[in-house]
């Protein structure tokens, strides 16, 4: 029988902030000859906020309560109580989850937003959930090749490469519309230092509190759209280009066949009115240009674009829609044990599976992890035979954590089997959460929810925070 | 000469092939392969199938066909720890043309059972051939311990189970009278597709008897290891079982009861 | 009436028409199973020898299933065009099986004289005739319909393609639409059996070949296959379909076992033909299959197959755009092996075209039947002999869904290459407009599902 949930995704980014409430159907689309497959059925976006201008305190502090109040007055405008909301994301992105006070927007925003909204942050989370919310990793199960994303916001531009609904790589830049910011009349107010060695390379001169020259914006957005190109094409990059690169460069044997937008720039990429002047940057930044650059460089080389179903909202509308992954339908779990956040994991076995060590193995690493709180993870054999199950029952059953529970998640097909046998131990755990068809690594973390329609879902982040730079 | 072998181009870790000469788009096609397991790309002599396609099509009906027609080996059953009764059935020809004689038992075999099985069991399992003789060697040994430890750990007492012969779904309306017990699980081999042949069902009612209606039932179906696993399969009927015998109801009067 | 007969010596007394029309029947295991087949084969014949003497009155007074207790009875009781059948009620049924075989009896002539005969009356034409006799007789009836493109066309061999998936995964359906087109298959219809029968479903896929069919311009009908109620509720909520599909049955106890009524499918076709994508007239997609009654205990005593006679005496008052039965997808309880199943094709396209019906033919089998993909070779190969319309195409035979074989994408083309059938005429040249076709045949392009996609535009020109 399907079921609805209600979920939220908030977008705090580098300029503007986002909030959307949808309404994801999770039901069985077996047929009578085929095993029960529950999945995410529909999803649909049954409010969207108006896109504000992220509020600052001053250039770089987040303005806390105004940031809650907008949360509120989305909930009163949707008409949605918070208690009814079961899931969600916030994603704090950008230049703006890199200022210090990102933790506090976080926990803010925990607070406000409902009871099972996951925080998260990090760029190339930010990349991955743009490009399911535009559509691309959609898309890229309906042709061959593989299918790129770039969501050029105000601080950044975030890249996901599907090939066939399976992300390949992300990364991010950067390269945004509000990296440099200008008065009416062309005053210069605002240069990221980030821009700096592409500009000292380029010969690119653009002061603080003098008029910009129009020139010199059209050559610094063209060699920003030219960096994208190249990414596109393969071809190699300047020092000062990979500079940009955020964390980590693009992976090289990756190449796009096609690709797409998302991001508010990207409103400008597939717009056609010419920018020619300072009237036409109506947000007082350079995002129209950019757009504008990016269109026609990648005109010029060839590069088959794609439209997108969502453009400046592609990131809301995968936070919202599409952060959330399903287990198998044959799961254990202790209910009242949820929901849980940002349980790290703990990958047992690196290679080879021996299930006769699964204790050995992951007691070093669950006494590193604080109250041995972790989820356990591993493969598990396709079909595993009854006496191998009693096997990883004995080993696992001593694992808790200090409050009593054991978490344990496998990708194939059998966590009720499991799960009923380690309830069967002498000294089993007072409460178990065993989930299976889950794919995880060391390094993630998983936030697991309250069942819906008889599967449990999950979050699984693999960067919580970035690293204030 | 004598020990080369020709590969088994069954084997399910083999890559799907692409039988189609010069397409327009081959990665094209390797994707579409990935979205359906259709046999589709297969490509054609003339108009018809390429010599590989048509092969493997009836590798995979043979075995279909085979699961249907064959008969569980007596040594089978007893490597199980079951022993054997029949329906009236005398053949598998009659198993599959007369459902009305593959759910009844004769005087003897009721008999048979009545002297060999605990009586008033809280839940009677056994196994049937149905309609995939290997299924029952492929699933029962992981299915059969995991239902009946996990019925035990709950404290429900469990029957002694046993093996039918020419078994159709519809012999637990007679099984459950003849044993008095309170839930009938019949873990029963699917009619084969392509795709498997091993699959079996578990068919769960509460007081079964003859007069009940098919939708008196609760199932579980494709079992197997291509599907839901045994050892899976063996904690969800576990679980059912249980619901069933809280509720004392079972099928579409169970599933009622979740609205 | 006579109800006995004497054969060897020996008496055979029937106690009525039912009987006679049962135990004439050709062996189905169904009829044993229900008990109502002849012992052994002279008593076979014996009826049938009865049968033959037994005049179409006889047979119109005697429905299978009473009047005052079935709408299907009075459907077809009630639709006969009294004026021809005054002209034939005389007439015995053996006299009313050579005068079909007769050269100078042509197709019209019997659809005109059919009009005038009850489904039992052809029924027992259908039990005194050979396998060859279906052939010959069905061959002669050409039956025309019209949705989007024409359908029926004599020289024509069309295909329904169903592009099934086990979870209806668009990408999935779409892959097998596409690998079928290549192969010139879907010019009767795209049709989908869903495995889940909800409205969200069944619009998403009814959309999906909407897009597909004004994508690449293909000249065809498409529908999806959920139960009649759903299809009325997708299409209402503004998916498209062309068609709209319901299983129907040869009385109303069957009939209400598979949720329908004969009021449910007046209004079904009245809808789509006000809100359908189809141009119409005829927007009605009908399947059926000897001994559906019998499962759901609705026979009345009858055998299959003149119940199954009955369900196209219900859909000829629709008037269809087609019908196909599914012959062997009951089980080997009711068609045991290939003979039964190649025997029950024969009777289903005969029964059907002589009641006017444009018919096609799901020739399939399940695993458990004593028949295999042979089977299916040569029942295809006989139907498109005997002027059936069309038959279902599908990946290799493979249903993956339902998990059953049927006809391959090769099958059809090899029989059209074979007997010089076309598909049907505007779907033909779109054939010809993508290079998978060319005098009579498939090129070397063809079975090439990434062909379309590679196209300019995605448009065939």
């Amino acid at each position: 029988m399907a079921q609805s949930i209600l979920s939220i995704g908030i977008d705090i980014g580098t300029s503007t902030s986002q909030m959307i409430i949808s309404r994801l159907t999770i039901g069985d689309s077996s047929g009578m000859f085929s095993k029960a497959d529950v999945r995410v059925l529909r999803r649909e976006v049954l409010y969207a906020s108006p896109i504000r201008f992220t509020p600052l305190l001053d250039g770089s502090t987040i303005d806390l309560p105004a940031l809650k109040r907008f949360v509120d007055e989305c909930y009163r405008s949707a008409g949605v109580e918070r208690s009814e909301v079961a899931t969600g994301a916030a994603i704090i992105t950008g230049e703006a989850a890199r200022k210090q006070n990102a933790d506090g927007v976080l926990n803010a925003l925990s607070e406000c937003a409902g009871e099972f909204v996951v925080a998260t942050a990090g760029a190339d989370l930010e990349g991955v959930l743009a490009g399911m919310g535009a559509g691309a990793c959609a898309h890229s199960r309906e042709r061959a090749g593989r299918f790129l994303n770039l969501d050029i916001g105000g601080g950044t531009t975030n890249a996901a490469i599907f090939e066939n609904g399976a992300l390949l790589d992300s990364y991010a830049l950067d390269i945004g519309g509000r990296l440099v910011r200008l008065a009416a009349d062309g005053t210069v107010l605002y240069v990221s230092d980030r821009l700096k060695p592409l500009m000292a390379w380029r010969g690119i001169g653009l002061d603080p509190g003098r008029r910009a020259d129009w020139c010199e914006l059209v050559r610094l957005c063209e060699a920003m759209a030219e960096v994208l190109s190249k990414l596109c094409r393969g071809e190699a990059l300047e020092d000062a280009e990979s500079a940009l690169f955020i964390g980590h460069a693009a992976k090289a044997d990756c190449l796009p066949d096609r690709c797409s937008f998302s991001g508010g720039v990207s409103e400008y990429v597939y717009g056609n009115a010419p920018v020619a002047d300072f009237e036409q940057l109506v947000f007082g930044d350079i995002g129209p240009l950019l757009g504008q650059c990016i269109r026609e460089r990648f005109a010029q080389d060839g590069i088959a674009v794609q439209p997108t179903e969502e453009r400046i909202r592609a990131t809301v509308v995968g936070a919202g829609c599409h952060s959330l992954r399903l287990s198998g339908s044959t799961v254990i779990c202790d209910a009242e044990a949820l929901p849980l956040r940002n349980r790290p994991v703990v990958r047992v076995f690196p290679g080879e599976e021996d299930y006769s060590r699964l204790a050995e193995l992951a007691q070093p690493a669950l006494a590193r992890c604080e109250g041995r709180r972790a989820c356990l993870w591993f493969r598990g054999p396709v079909s595993p035979g009854y006496r191998q199950i009693l096997e990883m029952a004995r080993q696992l059953v001593a694992l808790a954590d200090e409050e009593g529970l054991l978490t344990v998640a496998v990708e194939n097909d059998f966590a009720k089997a499991l799960g009923m046998a380690i309830r069967r131990m002498d000294g089993a755990p007072r409460r178990l959460i065993c989930l299976d068809r889950i794919r995880l690594d060391m390094g993630d973390y998983i936030d697991i929810a309250r069942p819906v329609a008889g599967v449990v879902p999950v979050v699984i982040k693999t960067l919580v925070y970035e690293t204030p730079s | 000469m004598n020990d080369q072998w020709i590969g088994d181009l069954t084997d399910p870790s083999l890559p799907r092939e692409i039988g189609v000469s010069n397409p327009a788009d081959r990665a094209e096609l390797v994707r579409m392969q990935t979205v359906t397991p259709a046999r589709i790309c297969v490509g054609h002599a003339g108009p018809r199938y390429r010599t590989r396609t048509a092969l493997r099509f009836r590798a995979d009906q043979a075995a279909a066909a085979d699961a249907v027609f064959s008969e569980v080996s007596p040594e089978t059953v007893q490597a199980l720890g079951l022993f054997e009764v029949q329906t009236l059935c005398r053949n598998k020809y009659e198993m599959l043309t007369r459902p009305d004689l593959g759910r009844r038992f004769s005087e003897e075999a009721l008999q048979l059972l009545r002297e060999r099985c605990v009586h008033s069991p809280q839940v009677q399992l056994y196994v049937g051939d149905g309609l995939s003789a290997p299924s029952v060697a492929a699933n029962i040994p992981d299915l059969l311990p995991g239902i009946a430890d996990g019925l035990a750990h709950e404290g429900v007492s469990v029957g002694t189970p046993f093996f039918v012969r020419y078994c159709r779904v519809n012999t637990a309306r007679y099984i459950a009278p003849a044993l008095d017990s309170e839930v009938t699980c019949v873990l029963i081999g699917e009619r084969p597709g392509l795709l498997t042949a091993e699959s079996m069902s578990a068919y769960i009612a509460y007081r079964a008897h003859p007069e009940m209606e098919e939708s008196g039932y609760t199932v579980v179906s494709n079992i197997s290891r291509h599907s839901l696993p045994p050892v899976e399969a063996a904690a969800v009927i576990v679980e059912l079982i249980l619901k069933i015998l809280r509720e004392k109801k079972s099928g579409v009067a169970l599933n009622a009861s979740d609205l | 009436m006579k109800l006995n007969v004497r054969l060897y010596g020996s008496g055979y007394r029937f106690s009525s028409v039912k009987e006679v029309l049962a135990k004439a029947n050709e062996p189905k295991s169904g009829d044993v199973l229900a008990g109502v087949a002849a012992e052994n084969d002279r008593e076979r014949v014996a009826a049938k020898i009865v049968l033959s003497e037994l005049t179409v009155h006889d047979l119109r007074e005697n429905p299978s299933v009473p009047y005052e207790q079935d709408s299907v009875t009075r459907i077809i009781q009630d639709d006969l065009d009294e004026a021809e059948y005054r002209r034939i009620e005389g007439m015995t049924i053996g006299e009313l099986r050579e005068w079909m075989l007769d050269e100078e009896t042509s197709g019209d002539d019997i659809l005109k004289a059919s009009r005038g005969m009850t489904s039992e009356v052809i029924a027992g034409v259908s039990k005194l005739m050979g396998n060859l006799d279906l052939v010959y007789a069905s061959r002669k009836i050409e039956v025309r319909s019209h949705c989007n493109t024409d359908f029926g066309l004599r020289g024509c061999f069309a295909s329904r393609l169903q592009p099934n998936h086990p979870t209806d995964e668009p990408a999935g359906v779409l892959a097998s639409t596409l690998e079928g087109l290549s192969y010139g298959i879907g010019d009767a219809l795209i049709g989908l059996n869903p495995a889940t029968d909800s409205v969200e479903n069944t619009a998403a896929i009814m959309n999906l070949f909407y897009e597909t069919r004004m994508r690449y311009e293909i000249p065809t009908q498409t529908c999806v296959l959920a139960h009649v109620t759903t299809q009325m509720k997708a299409v209402r909520a503004g998916a498209k379909a062309d068609l709209c599909f319901q299983s129907i049955a040869g009385s109303e106890k069957a009939l209400s076992a598979f949720g329908v009524s004969t009021g449910l499918l007046e209004e079904a076709q009245q809808m789509f033909r006000e809100m359908g994508s189809g141009e119409g007239p005829n927007v009605m997609y009908f399947e059926t299959g000897q001994a559906s009654e019998l499962s759901s205990d609705a026979h009345f005593g009858a055998d299959q197959q003149t119940m199954e006679s009955r369900c196209y005496g219900l859909a000829r008052h629709y008037k269809p755009f087609l019908l196909n039965s599914v012959v062997g997808f009951m089980g080997p309880e009711y068609l045991y092996d290939g003979r039964q199943l190649i025997r029950a094709g024969l009777e289903d396209n005969f029964c059907a075209r002589v009641h006017g019906v444009p018919m096609g033919c799901d020739v399939c089998y399940t695993n458990h039947m004593k028949a295999d993909q042979n089977d299916v070779d040569s029942l295809t190969l006989l139907l498109a002999n005997a002027g059936c319309n069309y038959v279902m195409g599908l990946p290799c035979g493979d249903d993956v869904m339902l998990m059953y074989q049927s006809d391959g994408f090769h099958d059809i083309a090899c029989v059209r290459e074979l007997l010089g059938l076309r598909p049907l005429p505007e779907f033909e040249a779109w054939m010809e407009r993508a290079g998978i076709w060319e005098n009579g045949r498939l090129t070397r392009r063809a079975g090439d599902a990434s062909l379309l996609m590679t196209m300019n535009g995605g448009a065939v020109r």
